[in-house]
């Protein structure tokens, strides 16, 4: 992928992965997910998950798995607004930078 | 590199952060592993790269972006020195007491080879001392045997007198050769024998100097 990524870009991204799971996800499974859609190397994450849980977007929780605990991560209230705040900034900025690169005469 | 020792290398690096970030990092990683299953260990590892760029990244998120990459591979360049240091320093203790511990077996050589260098400064300058006594008791005889040949010369033997003067010369003349040969001797070959032994002794602790 040519264009770089940003951290808000990340954060919102992590964010909405997260969001996909009612039942919280955890670190393997969230990198999993993330480079479905954008290369970034596997170290990339948990600063990311790290800020977030300290911005109190995410709460972590661990869950008995296998003999061993597991740790998930959970969208907080304030997590699902921030996403939200995000989600419309998106719409936004990406649909003005697609009419830009598209192009096509703007109405 | 395996799990356990890239999660060993990443816990030390990030034993200046505090303890409670490096639990949760520690825990993340651990949990990471596992999640991925023991087939993927290998790709994995390779994927984060090394436990300094994972290092630095948790960092970076810590102490702001400032904290750059080129800090881990400064840090790096420290750690290279500072083993490389600590190795030279450990050598030369090492060397240090293994001269102390071999005292006894060097002591010996070391006091031979100074009475050696003794005794032959003390052969050269005994032959000095007896040249010069030769040629000090040729020039005597000489002076002596000239004096008694003219004594004899006047008192009636010439020919006795004349073979007398005549050894006192020659005598004389060995004196003057000896004179010259000491002389040469003592100016020449001693200053350089000196300065051959100087050079010598001062060969090895050159060489050590060279080698620190």
């Amino acid at each position: 992928m040519g264009f770089g990524i940003g951290a808000t870009l990340l954060d919102a991204i992590v964010l909405a992965v997260v969001s996909k799971e009612e039942e919280g996800t955890y670190g393997y499974k969230i990198t999993q997910d993330v480079r479905r859609a954008i290369d970034i190397s596997e170290s990339t994450l948990y600063p990311v998950l790290r800020r977030l849980q300290k911005n109190e977007y995410l709460v972590v929780y661990d869950v008995e798995c296998g003999g061993r605990n597991r740790r998930y991560y959970k969208l907080t209230k304030a997590g699902a607004v921030k996403l939200q705040e995000y989600q419309m900034e998106w719409r936004d900025y990406s649909s003005k930078i697609s009419n830009l690169l598209s192009g096509e005469e703007q109405v | 590199m395996n799990r356990n020792e890239f999660l060993r290398q990443l816990e030390q690096l990030l034993c200046d952060i505090p303890e409670n970030e490096r639990r949760e990092a520690m825990e993340y990683y651990r949990n990471y592993f596992e999640d991925a299953g023991p087939e993927k260990e290998a790709q994995i590892i390779e994927e984060l790269g090394s436990p300094q760029e994972v290092a630095a990244s948790i960092k970076r998120n810590l102490f702001g972006e400032e904290y750059q990459d080129y800090d881990f591979v400064k840090e790096e360049k420290q750690q290279n020195a500072y083993g490389s240091s600590q190795n030279k320093t450990t050598r030369n203790v090492m060397i240090a007491v293994l001269v102390v511990l071999t005292f006894p077996l060097w002591i010996g050589l070391v006091a031979g080879i100074f009475g050696i260098l003794i005794g032959g400064i003390a052969a050269v300058f005994s032959v000095v001392v007896a040249a010069i006594a030769i040629v000090t008791a040729f020039l005597i005889m000489g002076f002596v045997l000239c004096g008694i040949g003219m004594a004899n010369v006047f008192t009636g033997l010439p020919a006795a007198g004349l073979i007398l003067i005549s050894i006192g010369m020659f005598m004389l003349a060995f004196a003057v050769l000896g004179v010259i040969v000491i002389v040469w001797t003592v100016g020449r070959i001693l200053p350089w024998t000196l300065r051959a032994v100087v050079r010598l002794c001062k060969r090895p602790f050159q060489k050590r100097g060279a080698a620190i």
